[in-house]
């Protein structure tokens, strides 16, 4: 009786957090829907599909290996009779993800009591507002956005009792989040944590086909090594942007020490906002006394936030210490491992989306802190109470804002689209005359990208606009 | 009756409850309430890029998008555009083409813009244009300009005057005619 009547509060307090994300979450899919496809990212992709064998997005002579992410832009590319059709398709399977990942959190939190709800809520904009969450928004780059919720997905399943199904169907989803980026590697380090701290769903055999998996694909990677630059892309250093070029000539003889950098550099992102692509940019703004009111608000919540989760992280590793695992000292563990995972990938250059798939562990270890965090203020002496009431309400508070200002994110990214469309088309003919597919695409997806109902960023005040960030 | 009822939460759990959940409400409701507004009034000047009255101001002010609204509306990017400045044009008013208006005013977005909608060097003053980015020290459009075959090589530009440099050129495509 009892039980059952639990299990219908939780459904009540379930339906109150959806309900109080539902605004931010519809918003943020229209937003993705009608936003145009980037010029710059979006037709060569497309090319792509169109050109070539579909063999040739299997061999990994590239730095970039996501044969499952375009074979799936394949399918629908080759498939659908309209450009239109495909269009919509692909942002679909972009979109798809990032809801089913905010649902799916929610569903696992499955608060109890208004003050779980409550906790559950910043976690939701915790998760939605993290740069590795943001910056994986970008249509139609959905690689490490279809990854995130299978990783929730995964954890679900090796924290409920054991089924017969449950190892082939762990098996796929890591398949699929693998095959659509590397970043899918960080579930075997996750299942072998849950594996380690005996959560009931995850069992040795498990632990070796996803190991065994793993060794395969990296042998498989490595096996192309050769063909792979030193370094990818641009990287930040410091207050200074090095080119990949320029990073070679500094490091090439010896990268390692930036490799470290970069890796460090997700990690801290992850835990701080700070810095972005490697780049101490906040700092920076300190240093010369630019510091924007957006600023203030993602370090100083960031810092509280993992400050906050460090405390309750390392109370729960005690109880695990005398063996005795819970799921919140579990989550902790799998939340530092992601991160370690996460960093280690990010090696060659850094950037917020590659801390995509601890963002959801990081998340939940938010919900758990800050649910202890508020069991021991309420326990506290009075103005010890008030005092740090407060405290809670203004970190959640700050969570909220850059919730809202992901939406305005996500508007000034369409935006930024739209222009591209209509500044970059002569350049573009002029550059890319000699590949007629390319040309033929970019023309038909015009209309698309200079549509004038586009999503455009809020024309806030400016001390609003100012806190929720960049203009 | 009491011990089939839930017991009544602590005040002060309830309490930091309410605190924490009050910035998720506002924040949901702020959302809500602008995006209503949104799809009810597209148009609100909260909601919508600056307004130009004229192609010509939209590229003075280098606002890409409202540029773009007058050539989506039907505004010939050819068509030759009534224009004045303090300088350029040493405050006499001058029809130029939009593509003119745009290097003498250097808006290289916009002036890119036009190139990519349908904005043609066929008048001898716009084949000039480089000459006029380049007397305004603006390498990065002339060289841009110089990419298309019609563009007038730097060394086949004639002396302008710097004081208005645009009417400069009008002037003198206008005699070469």
């Amino acid at each position: 009786m009892g039980e059952r009547r639990d299990r219908d509060r939780s459904y009540v307090w379930t339906a109150g957090v959806l309900a109080a994300s539902a605004p931010l979450l519809i918003t943020l899919c229209l937003t993705l829907w009608h936003t145009p496809y980037p010029v710059n990212e979006a037709v060569a992709l497309f090319e792509d599909v169109e050109k070539k064998p579909p063999a040739d997005f299997l061999i990994p002579d590239t730095s970039y290996y996501r044969p499952l992410f375009q074979l799936t832009l394949m399918g629908i590319w080759r498939n659908t009779e309209s450009l239109e059709a495909r269009l919509a398709w692909i942002k679909l399977v972009h979109i798809s993800p990032v809801l089913l990942l905010v649902i799916l959190f929610i569903w696992y939190l499955r608060p109890r009591t208004f003050l779980d709800a409550a906790v559950a809520a910043v976690a939701v904009a915790v998760l939605v507002a993290s740069p590795g969450f943001r910056d994986n928004l970008e249509i139609p780059l959905s690689y490490t956005a279809m990854a995130m919720p299978i990783a929730l997905l995964v954890w679900m399943l090796v924290n409920t009792g054991p089924r017969a199904w449950h190892t082939a169907v762990i098996v796929a989803l890591t398949l699929i989040a693998i095959g659509f980026k590397e970043q899918g590697l960080v579930l075997v380090p996750l299942v072998v944590v849950a594996w380690w701290t005996r959560a009931p769903g995850a069992s040795r055999a498990l632990v070796v086909t996803l190991a065994t998996i793993a060794i395969a694909y990296v042998a498989f990677r490595l096996h192309w090594r050769g063909k792979w630059p030193v370094f990818e892309q641009s990287m930040g250093l410091g207050f200074s942007v090095l080119e990949a070029d320029e990073a070679a000539a500094r490091f090439g003889a010896f990268p390692f020490w930036m490799y470290a950098y970069n890796s460090a550099s997700t990690i801290a992102n992850v835990l701080f906002s700070e810095p972005t692509s490697g780049l101490f940019f906040i700092t920076r703004n300190l240093r010369y006394g630019n510091l924007q009111a957006w600023e203030v608000v993602q370090l100083g919540s960031s810092a509280a936030l993992t400050g906050v989760i460090a405390w309750w992280g390392i109370r729960s590793l005690r109880s695990a210490a005398q063996g005795l695992w819970s799921t919140e000292s579990r989550t902790f563990l799998a939340m530092l491992v992601a991160l370690l995972s996460c960093g280690i990938l990010s090696f060659n250059y850094s950037r917020d989306r590659l801390g995509g798939m601890v963002v959801v562990f990081y998340a939940l270890a938010a919900f758990f802190a800050l649910r202890a965090a508020a069991g021991q203020i309420v326990a506290a002496r009075r103005p010890r109470f008030i005092l740090a009431a407060l405290a809670l309400a203004i970190l959640a508070g700050a969570w909220h804002v850059r919730a809202v200002g992901i939406l305005e994110s996500v508007r000034r990214t369409s935006d930024a689209n739209q222009v591209g469309w209509l500044v970059q088309l002569a350049q573009r003919r002029m550059e890319f005359a000699d590949r007629p597919e390319y040309l033929q695409i970019m023309e038909a997806m015009i209309d698309q990208g200079t549509d004038q109902a586009v999503p455009r960023p809020t024309r806030y005040p400016r001390w609003i606009a100012l806190t929720l960030g960049p203009r | 009756m009491t011990t089939n009822q839930t017991l009544p939460m602590d005040r002060r759990t309830r309490f930091v409850a309410a605190l924490i959940t009050t910035p998720a409400v506002l924040a949901a409701l702020a959302v809500l309430v602008i995006d209503v507004w949104r799809f009810q009034s597209p148009n609100a000047a909260l909601l919508t890029a600056p307004f130009a009255y004229s192609l010509a101001d939209a590229i003075a002010a280098d606002n890409v998008q409202e540029a773009y609204t007058f050539i989506r509306a039907g505004q010939d990017p050819n068509e030759l555009i009534a224009v004045r400045h303090p300088v350029l044009t040493d405050g006499r008013p001058v029809l130029v083409s939009p593509l003119l208006w745009a290097v003498a005013t250097q808006k290289r977005n916009v002036l890119l813009m036009l190139l990519g909608h349908g904005a043609r060097m066929d008048r001898a003053m716009d084949r000039s244009a480089g000459c006029l980015a380049d007397a305004l020290g603006d390498a990065n459009i002339a060289s841009l300009l110089r990419a298309y075959e019609d563009a007038v090589p730097r060394e086949g530009c004639q002396a302008r005057n710097a004081s208005a440099p645009l009417l400069s050129l009008i002037e003198k495509a206008g005699s070469a005619k």
